[in-house]
């Protein structure tokens, strides 16, 4: 019975094995490399140059132009997690309680964006929030305003690219969340007295938090690390990090510093993960993570 | 006085007719069984009472009022769920508070029923816990108390033991009996479990495919079973197929069972001589004895297998071709009766019921 039990044990171990092994294999070696690199030197003549130091580092936190982008990164994503959020959970709610049919159509019609290679849907968007194209002509003729929006090749334009298609993901991961509720729990708030609006926000609400925290995480890291979209709908006038290093990367060929950057990136996506789930898991309802 | 009335309530889910026309009324202060096979549709006709379904049909009264379009939270209907439906993200006080914080009941005064709740359902000081770190039977205990906490007018029960183990059943069971005397509230529950049915209601009414088949006190239930479905659903019957032979005076019926095998009973029957019946009797009554004594019926019979279950002993025989089984109680005075063994089943007339094919 006991090396029964103990091949038992094993199982899991030879299930994640093949992930492991392209983890080990295809995955640590480059970042590993990537992050050693970052503190080698570089001079446009010579190249890289394999002498150590922490400069790269400092360059980019101490001057303002790096930081104002790496802030602009940061709340740009964060306001696109906000959006998929805000407008993710209706209609996350909405789906969950329709039928078996109209269900599925729906969330064909929500992964539909994904279907759409990136370059072509941002053009079609291009098009769409061109200061001559549909969406200003119609409200220009309906006299809303005078002039064309300002929405293309700025922040807002990103900001609706990547809410896009991100909002998928979102919706995804609020409805695995709200589907785990339990049906008869807002039904027993009823019973005790709650309005539709209070046995929401008491227990339907607080429940689908852990979804709402792994949809928020999830579009943030992914618009963090986006760059085909920013690049196209902003016009090369709303730089972000991504856009930064892939400048160094190509154009300076100065990888040191574009790995420098790559890494702080990482670090402080990774940091304000973390964060965002601590504050949560130690808030009020510290339950629903347990 | 007639507190919860229920008038020709139906329910459809599509094409699913989960609830048919079911007439209730229960008075004030008394306790309801609602009791049937899975699917007959309880926890739809409790739904509807709480207010979670919209009639298809029918009117719900409460108090005389029609209340089919009153809300849920306006109801003042306290419910325990069939599986508790605990708010898993609050503490325990929480979950006994939410009907007092809804109600906005001062916060002093929350935390003092709260503590009452607590104490009557016997689980003080659990408040701080959260659902999770409780047992089953203390779970249930909170959802009690949760139900009860902000004096409603009604108590819905969805079959509140049917997750709790044998032993720790036995003891709610009890409880439940003492809380509700102790209380007076007006409460329907339901079970699928027919001894707590019997124990627990003041009447129970037995659901079968969407409709009441029998709506009674407990005795009336287990001793005259009005239609064949009640009758096998509740207790166990022996029962016999068989041809009317004689129907005399006082209500006094014949039937033939086979060659030689005649049972009589003193329950009447409304047909006529010929009519093909079954005969019910219920194991309990009938007796077991070595010599054939004066009995209304009495039927020599060969014991073929003895099922010993401690409380009671089950002896199975064949009459007139039946397989038929016989309790007897274990008082200790072991009948000397071993497989095989020839003896006497007997039973008096009024046993013997008779009910159409
Ligand atoms: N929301 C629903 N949608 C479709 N059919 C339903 C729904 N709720 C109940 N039904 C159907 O209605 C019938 C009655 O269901 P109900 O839940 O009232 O049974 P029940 O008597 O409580 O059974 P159980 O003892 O298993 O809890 C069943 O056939 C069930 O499949
Ligand atoms: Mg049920």
């Amino acid at each position: 019975m006991p090396t029964r039990r103990r091949r038992l044990f094993l199982i899991p171990v030879f299930l994640v094995l093949p992930l492991l092994a392209i983890f080990l294999v295809f995955y640590l070696p480059p970042i590993a490399y990537t992050f050693i690199q970052s503190f080698y030197k570089f001079s446009p003549m010579k190249g890289i140059i394999k002498e150590w130091h922490l400069g790269n580092y400092g360059k980019f936190l101490t001057d303002s132009y790096y930081l104002g982008i790496l802030w602009r990164t940061i709340w740009l994503s964060a306001v696109v997690a906000l959006v998929c959020l805000v407008l993710g959970y209706p209609v996350a709610y909405y789906i969950l309680h329709m039928a078996g049919r109209a269900r599925g159509l729906l969330v064909l019609l929500i992964l539909s964006p994904l279907l759409v290679t990136v370059v072509i849907r941002s053009l079609g968007w291009i098009i769409l929030l061109a200061p001559t194209g549909p969406l200003n002509r119609a409200v220009m003729g309906l006299h809303i305003t005078s002039k064309p929006l300002p929405i293309l090749f700025q922040e807002s334009g990103v900001i609706i690219g990547l809410a896009h298609i991100y909002f998928a993901f979102m919706v995804l991961s609020l409805i695995s969340s709200l589907q785990r509720i339990d049906p008869s729990l807002p039904l027993a708030a009823r019973n005790l007295g709650a309005n539709t609006v209070q046995a929401f926000l008491r227990v339907t609400l607080p429940l689908s938090l852990p979804g709402v925290l792994a949809g928020s995480v999830l579009v943030f890291v992914l618009s963090v690390g986006s760059f085909v979209i920013p690049a196209m709908l902003g016009g090369g006038k709303v730089t972000v990090l991504t856009y930064l290093i892939y400048q160094q990367y190509i154009k300076f060929v100065n990888w040191p510093f574009g790995n420098a950057m790559a890494f702080i990136l990482l670090v402080l996506a990774s940091g304000i993960i973390l964060l965002a789930g601590r504050w949560l898991e130690r808030g009020k309802y510290s339950a629903v993570f347990q | 006085m007639i507190h919860v009335e229920l008038q020709s309530v139906r329910k459809t889910f599509g094409s699913v007719v989960a609830v048919n026309g079911v007439n209730l009324s229960i008075e004030k202060g008394e306790t309801l069984a609602l009791l049937g096979p899975s699917g007959c549709g309880k926890t739809t006709t409790l739904n509807m009472i709480a207010g979670f379904l919209d009639l298809d049909d029918g009117n719900i009264l409460i108090n005389g009022k029609v209340i089919n379009n009153v809300p849920p939270n306006k109801r003042n209907v306290g419910m325990v769920f069939q599986n508790y439906a605990l708010f898993p993200h609050l503490r325990v006080y929480d979950n006994v508070g939410f009907g007092l914080q809804m109600r906005k009941v001062p916060k002093a005064e929350i935390t003092e029923k709260v503590k009452r709740a607590l104490d009557m359902v016997r689980l003080p000081g659990v408040e701080e816990r959260y659902p999770k770190q409780l047992s089953g039977g203390q779970q249930q205990r909170v959802a009690l108390a949760r139900a009860l906490v902000f004096n409603p007018d009604i108590l819905l029960l969805d079959e509140p033991l049917s997750n709790l183990d044998a032993k720790l059943r036995e003891e709610m069971r009890l409880e439940l009996m003492d809380l509700r005397r102790r209380l007076g509230i007006t409460s329907i529950f339901v079970t699928h479990d027919q001894e707590e049915a019997l124990v627990l209601s003041d009447r129970v009414a037995v659901m079968n495919a969407g409709v009441i088949e029998q709506l009674a006190i407990p005795t009336e239930i287990y001793e005259k079973p009005k239609t064949g479905f009640v009758a096998s659903f509740i207790g166990e019957f022996n029962k016999m197929a068989g041809e009317v032979a004689e129907i005399g005076s006082g209500g006094a019926v014949k039937v033939k069972i086979a060659e030689g095998v005649v049972i009589k009973s003193n329950q009447g029957y409304g047909g006529k001589v010929g009519d093909k019946v079954q005969v019910m009797i219920r194991p309990e009554r009938m007796r077991l004895s070595l010599q054939a004594t004066a009995s209304d019926n009495s039927f020599p019979v060969k014991v073929e297998k003895i099922a010993y279950l401690g409380m009671v002993i089950r002896y199975y025989i064949t009459i007139g071709g039946v397989r038929c089984v016989v309790f007897v109680a274990n008082r200790g005075d072991r009948l000397n009766i071993a497989t095989g063994a020839d003896v006497h089943v007997e039973w008096d007339n009024e046993h013997s019921l008779i009910a159409g094919l």
